[in-house]
């Protein structure tokens, strides 16, 4: 109930103010005590059915589950007693009974919710002697979802994701008692476009990603806050990377996998498919080096062959896959050389009511407040970043890619960029939201970013103009906030 | 003066070894004692006994079905501290056990033969109970152990 008015409750003796209806688990979590929780999920409707999240409650007989019960005025609650740790080693004893520990071959261990609980509250040997209960392995869910019913602890968070946030309902709880497992509905497979996050919601290994099956443990993996660039949402993400050699030494991938960050307000906490599995253009088929007519050559070759159009008709073809600070960068730079400036963005795709937006490009309503417009003109020659398809037939096309495409000897010069993921900045999302990206590697190849380029082109034709990045996004929150002021 | 006293003290010395091992190894050969004395061991054709921990190079070993019994699940890896365990996983498409090393690689240029790895290991896999200590190579390039040459005894 937003805007409801603000109670207060006692926590473990401390006094906790929250709004009317929250649930106690999310109360508690927000004055920094952690209940711990298999089956609820901030962003799904609570099912209470794992009973880890059992709290006492003065004036009840029983514990009860706190993330069915919201807040009251006065309620006295404590979550830490000796029988509740005791309740909680019974929760997980039982639920290890037909759990089966493949821990070494699982790829959710290390950050496996059940593992993490077992060592911080369980740490007690099995008493159970029969045999595990045998279920169904490895079954294809569609796309690339992989599901396995031994791991499944039953949370029922898949099948609650599916009817409340996508509503599609593919998947149900099927047989009874132990023999319970999760399965898809009769000729059904799931095709929609937030599969993936099942994955993430799993808090064991019951559901993995065939994109990542046995690439990489998670515990070698370096995470960096970062925006998905492939809409206009924005939606908040984390890249996982390692480029340790030592420990990623059969392949060359750098990236291993996308997750979403939790941004209630954008994205809430999923994130689609086409964000999720997009990822490896950040490390195949790279430019590497600057290209001249297909030709190798150098940086300082690439800038005499520019020193070529000076005095020529010139107009830059900025893309809205540029930061804030890179448009605003190259704007100045274009006046200063008295070019012309046009946008470049991928056209628009398809959308749906949940999170993807028509709009393909992560910062078209940035360039829309630097007022760069869509338009072709007929210079002699054009500077076009990013989206080679959309470069207007010239004589002269200088380029600034960031992947391979065909018939780039057509083109009089090629600079390498670096990817989103290799640089810092922000973009501005289709709601107007200022969001900042990091740097998660270093640029492959001799690859630069758009602002470096743009200092490299200043020095080609003898300008002062140094690419700082935190001056220029001073200089973009005073555009910002004159537009978002009008 | 003082120097040739040394010099007999010397002697002295050597014959006395010389006198007693002398002695315990002619009891040993005619079977009154166990004690076979200090005796020179003629390596290679003889080799001294390695105690049964010793840790010497590594061996992968194989279930009953043939498969290698590694599941690839990191662990050495991540215990090792010089870092010398390569490994890259693969999906076993038969096995009940779904994941199988496609590759292995211990450097053991690079191993200091502490264990850890063969404490980490869940499965049983790795052991370094082969009690051969001869590792010397002309290239550092063949002190790169992969399955084949892991698993050969």
């Amino acid at each position: 109930m937003p805007g409801g008015k603000r109670i207060k409750i006692i926590i473990d003796g401390r006094e906790v103010e929250t709004e009317a209806g929250t649930l106690l688990i999310k109360a508690a979590e927000d004055a920094g005590i952690y209940i711990p929780r298999l089956c609820y999920h901030e962003g799904l409707r609570p099912d209470g059915n794992c009973r880890m999240c059992l709290v006492e409650i003065e004036g009840l007989r029983k514990p009860v589950p706190s993330c069915m019960t919201p807040v009251r005025e006065g309620m006295v609650v404590r979550t830490n007693t000796p029988a509740l740790q005791e309740h909680r080693k019974k929760v997980l004893e039982f639920i290890l009974t037909s759990h089966p520990m493949d821990c070494p071959i699982c790829d959710q261990a290390g950050e496996c919710v059940l593992q993490d609980y077992y060592f911080t509250y369980d740490l007690e040997d099995r008493r159970y002697l029969e045999d595990r209960e045998r279920k169904p392995k490895r079954v294809h869910w569609g796309k690339n979802l992989i599901y396995d019913a031994e791991r499944c602890i039953l949370c029922r968070r898949c099948v609650r994701f599916l009817e409340d946030v996508t509503k599609t309902r593919e998947l149900g709880v099927f047989e009874r008692g132990i023999h319970s497992y999760i399965g898809l509905f009769d000729g059904r497979k799931i095709e929609n476009n937030y599969s993936g996050n099942l994955v993430d919601i799993c808090p064991v290994g019951a559901i993995t990603d065939l994109d990542f099956r046995f690439k990489m443990r998670v515990w070698f993996l370096d995470r960096t806050p970062s925006i998905c660039p492939f809409c206009g949402r924005g939606c908040n993400i984390e890249i996982h990377t390692n480029t340790d050699r030592l420990r990623n030494r059969f392949s060359s991938q750098r990236v291993f996998r996308i997750k979403p960050r939790k941004r209630p307000d954008v994205n809430g906490w999923w994130i689609c498919d086409e964000g999720r599995y997009s990822y490896k253009f950040i490390d195949e088929g790279r430019i590497l080096h600057p290209l001249s007519n297909g030709r190798k050559i150098t940086w300082e070759a690439a800038g005499k062959k520019l020193r070529e159009i000076i005095g020529k008709e010139v107009r830059v073809y900025l893309s809205a896959w540029m930061s804030n600070e890179e448009l605003i960068y190259w704007k100045r730079l274009a006046e200063l050389l008295q070019w012309k400036v046009s946008l470049v963005k991928r056209p628009d795709g398809d959308e749906d009511k949940l999170l993807r937006v028509k709009d393909k490009n992560p910062n078209t309503t940035g360039s829309k407040i630097l007022g760069i417009k869509e338009e072709r003109g007929n210079e002699e020659v054009s500077v076009v970043f990013h989206f080679p398809e959309f470069a207007p037939e010239h004589r002269i096309k200088i380029g600034i890619f960031t992947n391979e495409f065909p018939d780039m000897e057509r083109w009089e010069l090629i600079l390498p960029a670096a990817v989103f993921a290799e640089k810092e900045g922000h973009w501005t999302n289709f709601q107007g939201k200022l969001q900042k990206f990091q740097k998660a590697l270093e640029p492959l190849g001799e690859a630069r970013e758009e602002g470096k380029i743009g200092e490299f082109f200043a020095g080609a034709f003898g300008i002062e103009l140094p690419w700082e990045r935190q001056e220029m996004e001073r200089e973009f929150l005073k555009e910002y906030k004159k537009w978002s002021g009008s | 003066m003082r120097l040739f006293w040394e010099a007999i003290k010397g002697l002295g010395i050597t014959g006395k070894h010389l006198i007693v091992n002398l002695w315990k190894f002619s009891l040993y050969y005619v079977g009154l004692s166990r004690d076979k004395g200090v005796v020179t061991i003629e390596y290679p054709e003889e080799r001294r006994e390695t105690f049964p921990r010793v840790r010497l190079r590594h061996r992968l070993l194989r279930r009953e079905d043939g498969r290698v019994r590694c599941v690839a699940c990191f662990m050495c890896a991540t215990a090792c501290p010089s870092q010398c365990i390569y490994i890259e996983a693969e999906e076993d498409p038969e096995h009940p056990l779904e994941k199988r090393p496609k590759q292995f690689l211990i450097d053991l240029g690079k191993c200091a033969y502490c264990g850890f790895c063969v404490e980490a290991c869940p499965e049983d896999a790795l052991r370094m109970d082969v009690h051969i200590p001869e590792l010397a190579e002309y290239e550092r390039e063949n002190l790169i152990y992969d399955i084949e040459k892991l698993t050969k005894e």
